[in-house]
């Protein structure tokens, strides 16, 4: 007890002297000593004097756009005499700008790119920000492009990544929150939603998520996602990430969550169902009969993707039975030069494709295609007169290789990839069994995984009947007035349905 | 802690449950496709089997393999002393008996070859004329692989309902079901060419008794069975002269039907003095006749259709008549007896003392869809 006391009043103290500490000096030369020395002495601090004013503007070369200062800060001011800093406020034409006399906030706002204005014998001075714009323009979608509906992607600004959304989404109600994560980084993280229809318990959720994250720095909203996930150590991503603002603007109207880093060309979205990934942006865009078609063809595609290769292992080492009387010559023909067992052989085929792609992914894009030439030559025909493989198995990886591509979803596209493996090595050894034992692993697997708290398989289970319009099939527009389900949102109507039915 | 107990069981139990999954690699494996059994001396069973042998390098993909023992499972033993590859009979297709063998000891076959989780429910039993060692050492360049022929073409035909099915699955429930006789088509070697469908053989119990020609298991399908799409060919001796053929040398009527939709109903009239009635519903398209008789008038029509199904009636009722005489019931009478007859408790004894005393009364009824002939 006794203890406890004096080590609060020591406490309080010692606040006291660091609020002491904290105050700007009022001297030139000592608030210049106070900046460097706590900036380290950067080589890429400036102090210029403007002349004939007692004014010192402290900044960071290297953060601030010059053109501005001279224009905006030094021309305005230059050759007057100033009593106050509120005098000078006046006279700058600078959009944000305040003042402060917390020496922490000094350093705070100088490295985010603020210049500070310290008038000799004031114990306050502005910072005004007059920041640069180091970037990349604008460009179009490169990872998930799509042929119909708007080109843009994200970049690696903030500001113009929110402005892109503002401009699709003109409501009052889109609401950017901003929250900083990083204790040296101090990233801008903004978490996105449209109040009136995301589920507020939802944004208190992931709001509380991302400010309990205790990091020194973060560099990229996928480091992000896997700190915020609901399980980090499955396999399968639960929050989406994508680098499209039609994309992210469409399911902010749907109710979900969205979050930006700043330095980050890909948002965060959630809640996500694990049929969202097989989804495009463009099967929005373009009619109903062919989005369903697509889509299922997707779906259609990731069985084909993890179970081809393991269906044909299994079948030719345990269950010759099922295999057609047609396809039973060529198989063993083809079979017949092969020195490995069947697991053997789609282990290595396996490993060619996957070397071949992670080399042209590697590769510089003018290399590239010659990847395309060697992997045809070498996998297509010399593996076969090798003797090294049959050539039914080249179909079927080759067939399971393309089937991947058809993923959306990058990151769902290397799990499809990965999974593949064991699944392989299951038939391998148990035929069928094994490959049966896989799925059910998975699919327990996925069934216990949850996004946002709402479950990953939504809408087959927990069974929303009402959503399955919108999924591997999807209706009309007419069809589907109401938000999914999985957002739980607060307004549920997307617009009145009797009278979208309605055509003049 | 729980959970990795639990994960433990699980991985335990899935690895002890599989373990017995026994590789076997397609290319180390013989695959028997068609298996054909004769009687032997002394009991013994001549096995003679299609194997599908792959070697790159060989002419032929079959290898005939012929063996003898004392039973089904020894003639597999005694089959693998002779190859290169183990043999496996997962890929049978086609199950032969001979003639002889077909008589005493179809069940003990069927019934052990069904017993086989390996072997598939769906292969088709054949009976052979003669011997079915012949039929599988049939030599013909057209015919590389006899075992894909024979399974072709009984499929074929099956499909296209000329023959009646006989599948494993089939034969060994028509057996053990009271109140209905199994049957099999019988295949005969012409030539040493050819093969072709020349029969069906009729059981009574496991005892094959008699056989009906393959134009009367026209009309035991119509009974059992639904057409969907059949065709058939009927050659009678017309009552009336309109009728009569033209090309014909004694004047019989020759027509044609495609497209045959049918429908049969059975029914139990007389518990006591067993009577029952076929009703078979039937339309077709004619699609060849050799008389000139006009069947746009509608009198004509109705002759026509009269006299068909009077023709259709007398040969379903000499199908019948033949059956009981062999006391078979292969169209299952017997059953819609134990469906009618509550607690009849029929067992196949009592049945076939009272099927032959049976009365069946037919009626057949055939519209004409269209003629196709040009007017």
């Amino acid at each position: 007890m006794f203890f406890k006391k004096t080590l609060s009043t020591n406490k309080q103290e010692k606040e006291k002297s660091k609020d002491a500490d904290n105050i700007i000096p009022t001297n030139r030369e000592r608030m210049s000593l106070e900046f460097r020395r706590r900036l380290q002495n950067s080589a890429d601090i400036v102090e210029t004097e403007v002349p004939g004013t007692g004014i010192t503007l402290f900044y960071f070369h290297t953060l601030i756009d010059m053109n501005l200062l001279h224009k905006d800060i030094i021309e305005q001011i230059k050759n007057q005499s100033f009593h106050s800093i509120e005098n000078i406020m006046g006279q700058l034409s600078v959009g944000i700008m305040d003042k402060t006399n917390q020496m922490d906030k000094v350093i705070q706002s100088a490295i985010g790119g603020h210049v500070i204005i310290h008038l000799e014998g004031a114990d306050k001075v502005i910072y005004a920000r007059i920041a640069s714009n180091t970037g990349r323009a604008l460009s179009n979608a490169i990872n998930e492009s799509q042929v119909i509906g708007p080109q843009i992607a994200f970049n690696e600004s903030l500001s113009t990544n929110l402005s892109l959304i503002r401009k699709y989404i003109a409501d009052p109600n889109l609401s950017i929150e901003d929250i900083r994560v990083g204790k040296r980084t101090t990233t801008a993280v903004s978490l996105i939603h449209i109040h009136g229809i995301a589920n507020q318990q939802m944004v208190d959720i992931l709001r509380d998520r991302i400010k309990k994250i205790n990091m020194d720095g973060l560099i990229d909203s996928s480091v992000l996602v896997q700190l915020i996930e609901d399980n980090s150590l499955s396999i399968f991503p639960q929050m989406v990430l994508t680098e499209r603002p039609d994309r992210i603007c469409s399911w902010l109207l749907m109710g979900k969550l969205v979050v930006m880093v700043d330095g980050s060309p890909q948002a965060i979205a959630c809640p996500q169902s694990f049929l969202e990934y097989f989804q495009s942006m463009e099967d929005k865009n373009v009619n109903w009969q062919v989005a369903t078609f697509l889509r299922l063809l997707r779906i259609f595609a990731l069985f084909l993707s993890v179970y081809f290769t393991a269906i044909y292992v299994a079948s030719l080492t345990f269950h010759y039975e099922v295999i057609p009387q047609t396809l039973l010559i060529p198989l063993s023909e083809s079979r017949a030069r092969v020195p490995f067992p069947p697991i053997m052989e789609a282990l290595i085929m396996e490993f060619f494709i996957e070397l071949l792609r992670e080399a042209a992914a590697r590769l510089p894009t003018k290399v590239g295609q010659s990847m395309g030439i060697v992997g045809g030559i070498v996998i297509g025909t010399a593996a076969v007169d090798a003797g090294f493989t049959s050539n039914i198995l080249i179909i079927i990886v080759a067939l399971g290789a393309l089937a991947s591509f058809t993923t959306p979803n990058y990151s769902m596209g290397n799990i499809v990839r990965v999974l593949r493996f064991p699944i392989i090595v299951l038939a391998g050894f148990w035929g069928f069994y094994g490959i049966m034992f896989g799925f059910c692993f998975i699919l327990i697997h996925l069934l216990r995984q949850s996004s946002l708290g709402t479950p990953f398989l939504t809408p087959f289970y927990p069974p929303r009947l009402a959503d399955w319009k919108n999924s591997i099939i999807r209706l009309p527009l007419t069809f589907t007035a109401k938000r999914p389900n999985q957002t739980r949102p607060e307004d549920v109507d997307k617009y009145n349905p009797s009278v979208a039915k309605e055509k003049e | 802690m729980i959970k990795k107990r639990i994960l433990a069981v699980y991985l335990l139990a899935f690895f002890n449950l599989t373990g017995c999954a026994e590789p076997q690699i397609l290319e180390e494996i013989g695959l028997i496709t068609t298996i054909g059994y004769d009687e032997g001396e002394k009991g013994l069973i001549k096995g003679t089997a299609v194997e599908l042998k792959i070697e790159p390098d060989a002419k032929t993909d079959i290898k005939i393999v012929e063996t003898q023992a004392y039973s089904v499972r020894g003639l597999n033993t005694s089959a693998n002393k002779k190859t290169s590859k183990r043999l496996l009979a997962g890929q049978l297709r086609v199950i032969l008996l001979g003639e002889e063998l077909a008589h005493q000891r179809m069940l003990h076959i069927s019934d052990t070859l069904a017993k086989d989780p390996a072997i598939s429910d769906l292969s088709y039993l054949s009976i052979v004329e003669g011997e079915a060692r012949d039929l599988l050492n049939l030599q013909d360049p057209h015919i590389p692989n006899i075992g894909l022929h024979l399974f072709r073409l009984i499929e074929q035909n099956t499909k296209d309902e000329i023959m009646p099915s006989a599948t494993l699955q089939e034969v060994l429930h028509r057996y053990y079901s009271a109140g209905r006789d199994p049957f099999i088509p019988i295949l005969k070697k012409i030539d040493n060419s050819e093969v072709k469908f020349t029969g069906v053989g009729i059981y009574k119990d496991d005892r094959l008794v008699g056989r009906i020609s393959t134009d009367q298991s026209f009309y035991l399908k119509l009974i059992n069975d639904k057409y969907k799409a059949g065709s058939t060919e009927l050659i009678f001796m017309s009552e009336s002269p309109k009728l009569r053929g033209l090309s014909h040398s004694e004047r019989k009527t020759v027509i044609s039907l495609d497209t045959i939709h049918s429908n049969s109903d059975i029914k139990l009239v007389n518990k006591k003095n067993l009577e029952f009635d076929i009703k078979v519903k039937l339309n077709a398209r004619l699609i060849d006749i050799n008389s000139d008789i006009d069947l746009t008038k509608s009198s004509n029509l109705k002759l026509f259709e009269k006299e068909v199904s009077k023709e259709m009636e007398k040969r379903v009722e000499n199908l019948i008549a033949y059956c009981q005489s062999k006391n078979s019931d292969i169209i299952g009478l017997g059953e819609v007896y134990r469906f009618s007859v509550r607690n009849s408790k029929l067992t196949k004894k009592k049945w076939h003392e009272m099927y032959p005393n049976a009365k069946v009364n037919v009626k057949v009824d055939f519209t004409m869809m269209r003629s196709g002939i040009n007017d």
